[in-house]
């Protein structure tokens, strides 16, 4: 993980430009906090480790409302999802989400933004598989 | 016309009964709130009064007439963000609630229409709480409305105008990651008492009492005890308790009941050995110290997350004052409330797999199965608890208590949470699986049901396709009243369980229904908007419960 992280870095300070979807890079600007995401590449989000990383954090930290594989909820289940943005994703649990009753608190202020793209990670590797 | 001359005779035979007890009950609480509570026509404290029935002395809306009810008014809060869980109050024809993020509204309990309102304003950091915005209600007396903040205040307001009197803050939510006031504190003579959320975080949950007209803080009691037999280590700095359902105060023996939450981490025991008291457990407190009377612990070393919160009900028979508690894993324990002796047990719900049992005479659980580090096991009840919080109803004129109830499981993996990787306000689970199931025996059920409290015997039961997640009402009228899941509410013969009338108020019921008297009429008060994390992590067995609109609206009915 570290490891990764570190080539995410390295990748950032070179100016390299990848997306997730269309292997170009995207900075996601945080205005509130003036921290800079930085979108990882599709190849780091189907990456094993991070899936897994992620996993483990997901259910520690989410599973009390929407399961630990995405089906609970009070959305459509992870696994019916299909084409699913990753920056998406990101974006909902950086910054929280308020739906008519539905809340879901923010979690960029104490969960690392490598660890929440590590969380899209698993949450997109479910997606497209319904069971 | 006063309400009570506006009474019709029906009404006024209970009266009289209500009002010799009400002479008593004044006598013995020194207090004006409950000559109030006394009054038939009243609601005026959380279940109705500190006995826990949630039962209205009100017979002007009958078995006979239950039929013609109709929508009298409505009332929306405005802010529907977790729905609305309040149990309204109405005192002497104005009526006492409080919704989502804190906002508070008198109504004339006639028409609906707003006397005033008080929205408080809360540290942002209240949205970063998972159970923000969760809010129980007002507790109304000596003149004030006090409410309890998502930001950990408690709050005085003037009862007439609205205006805030005292506000005191008792907790820092940054410091104990969200934790927060959710149910209204409640009187106990000079005294207002409550405790806040936590059981699932890692943080150390307490009970606080402040002064009625200054606000001042009296006295905390540390649900955590201190002693390292009970809290090896420093894992009592972080093992959860607290105690997030209000508490009921029997004047006459002069103790708080109050129940505390679960230990923490909610699964991972292994990591706190010892009992863990004071978490899953009954305390009865002097209100004027905070003494601990006495205490009995449902739980020891809990590690289902079966806390201790819900409604007493607290009985007169044959001369022993009893107290029939609900604990979450499912078992009902009768106690002699004046010592904390454990009368009897029964199991409520029908599959219980954590224990085999619980001894009738002293509550000591028999074969437990704990979750095991690494190996998935499956327990029922689950999180959600053989019931969720809102509290059933007790009808003396039938003897019987009517109460939601549910039947599921969870599987859970055990695993050890490294405290600092903790991001704030998560849970405090200790699980590396955690997934809410259906029974070994077949699909996750829910009901109705009514039971003799005392032994446990079954009256009825209706069946439910999505659990009852609302507050029960008894009445007189020989009725009890039940909001669902879909936002249906429902009247039923109390003696049998017969459907009498429905009404579908559009969205799912998480409050608790009320009935009271204002200009003559007996009203039924329902409080409708779905909310809460619960619908959501149970969605996976009621998919259906991903469909139900939110909302927040008082829906009065009357009859013409």
């Amino acid at each position: 993980m570290l490891a990764k992280l570190t080539s995410l870095i390295a990748l950032v300070s070179l100016g390299i430009a990848v997306n997730a979807t269309t292997a170009r890079a995207a900075d996601n600007t945080d205005s509130t906090a003036g921290k800079v995401s930085i979108t990882p590449t599709a190849e780091q989000i189907s990456d094993p480790e991070w899936i897994q990383s992620g996993r483990k954090k997901f259910v520690k930290a989410c599973a009390y409302c929407h399961g630990q594989e995405g089906d609970s909820g009070k959305n459509k289940a992870f696994r019916e999802r299909i084409d699913w943005d990753p920056n998406q994703i990101h974006d909902v649990i950086a910054n929280g989400r308020q739906s008519g009753s539905n809340v879901m608190p923010a979690w960029k202020d104490s969960i690392d933004d490598e660890l929440i793209w590590n969380m899209v990670a698993y949450i997109r590797s479910l997606s497209g598989k319904p069971r | 016309m006063s309400i009570k001359q506006g009474m019709t005779n029906r009404v006024k035979r209970c009266g009289r009964t209500a009002g010799v007890l009400g002479a008593v009950l004044m006598a013995l609480h020194g207090g004006q709130v409950l000559a109030d509570s006394a009054a038939p026509g009243n609601w005026a404290e959380y279940h109705s009064d500190f006995r826990g029935w949630r039962f209205s002395a009100l017979e002007q809306i009958n078995k006979t007439n239950v039929k013609k009810l109709k929508v009298a008014w409505m009332h929306q809060s405005g802010d529907i963000r977790h729905g609305l869980h309040a149990t309204p109050l109405a005192i002497d024809g104005v009526l006492y609630y409080s919704g989502s993020s804190n906002r508070v509204f008198a109504l004339d309990a006639a028409t609906g229409v707003e006397i005033w309102h008080y929205y408080a304003e809360l540290d942002p950091i209240h949205e970063k709480s998972i159970f923000s915005f969760y809010n129980r209600g007002v507790t109304v007396g000596r003149g004030k409305v006090f409410i309890g903040t998502s930001d950990g205040h408690m709050i005085a307001l003037d009862q007439k105008t609205g205006k805030e009197l005292w506000k005191t803050q008792l907790i820092i939510p940054k410091n104990c990651h969200g934790c927060n006031f959710t149910s209204p504190p409640q009187l106990a003579g000079d005294m207002l008492i409550g405790g806040h959320t936590g059981g699932d975080h890692a943080q150390r949950g307490k009970i606080f009492a402040v002064k009625v007209d200054t606000g001042e803080k009296a006295w905390v009691f540390d649900t955590i005890k201190d002693d390292p037999a009970s809290w090896p280590g420093d894992t009592g700095k972080t093992g959860g308790g607290g105690a997030w359902l209000p508490g009921q105060y029997d004047a006459k023996n002069n103790l708080f009941f109050i129940g505390t939450s679960n230990a923490a981490p909610d699964f991972d025991n292994s990591s706190r050995p010892g009992d863990n008291l004071y978490t899953a457990s009954i305390l009865a407190l002097r209100p004027s110290n905070g003494e601990l009377v006495w205490f009995h612990q449902e739980v020891p070393n809990d590690s289902w997350d079966f806390d201790s919160p819900y409604e007493f009900l607290l009985i007169e028979k044959d001369g022993e004052s009893l107290m029939v508690h609900l604990n979450k894993g499912g078992h009902v324990t009768v106690l002699n409330r004046k010592t904390g002796k454990v009368v009897k047990v029964w199991p409520m719900a029908e599959n219980i797999n954590w224990v085999t049992g619980v001894d009738a005479k002293t509550g000591a659980l028999q074969g437990r199965v704990d979750p095991v580090a690494g190996k998935s096991l499956t327990f029922c009840p689950s999180v959600l608890g053989a019931r969720s919080w809102n509290a059933g109803a007790y009808s003396p004129n039938r003897g019987l208590w009517y109460t939601n109830a549910i039947e599921a499981c969870n599987r859970v993996t055990m695993d050890s949470q490294v405290i600092k990787d903790l991001a704030f306000s998560q849970p405090y689970f200790g699980v590396s699986d955690f997934e809410v199931t259906n029974l070994p025996s077949g699909k996750a059920t829910s009901r109705l049901a009514a039971y003799d409290p005392l032994t446990g015997k079954l009256a009825w039961k209706v069946e439910y396709d999505l659990p009852g997640l609302g507050g029960v009402l008894a009445t007189a009228g020989s009725l009890v009243f039940n909001g669902d899941s879909r936002g249906w509410v429902h009247a039923y013969d109390d003696k049998n369980g017969k459907e009498l009338w429905n009404f579908n108020t559009g969205s799912g019921i998480r409050g608790g229904i009320i009935s009271y008297s204002a200009g003559g009429k007996q009203y039924i008060l329902v409080p409708s908007g779905f909310g809460s994390l619960v619908p959501g992590f149970s969605s996976i067995l009621w998919p259906e419960f991903k469909n139900v609109r939110g909302g927040s609206t008082l829906i009065a009915f009357t009859v013409e």
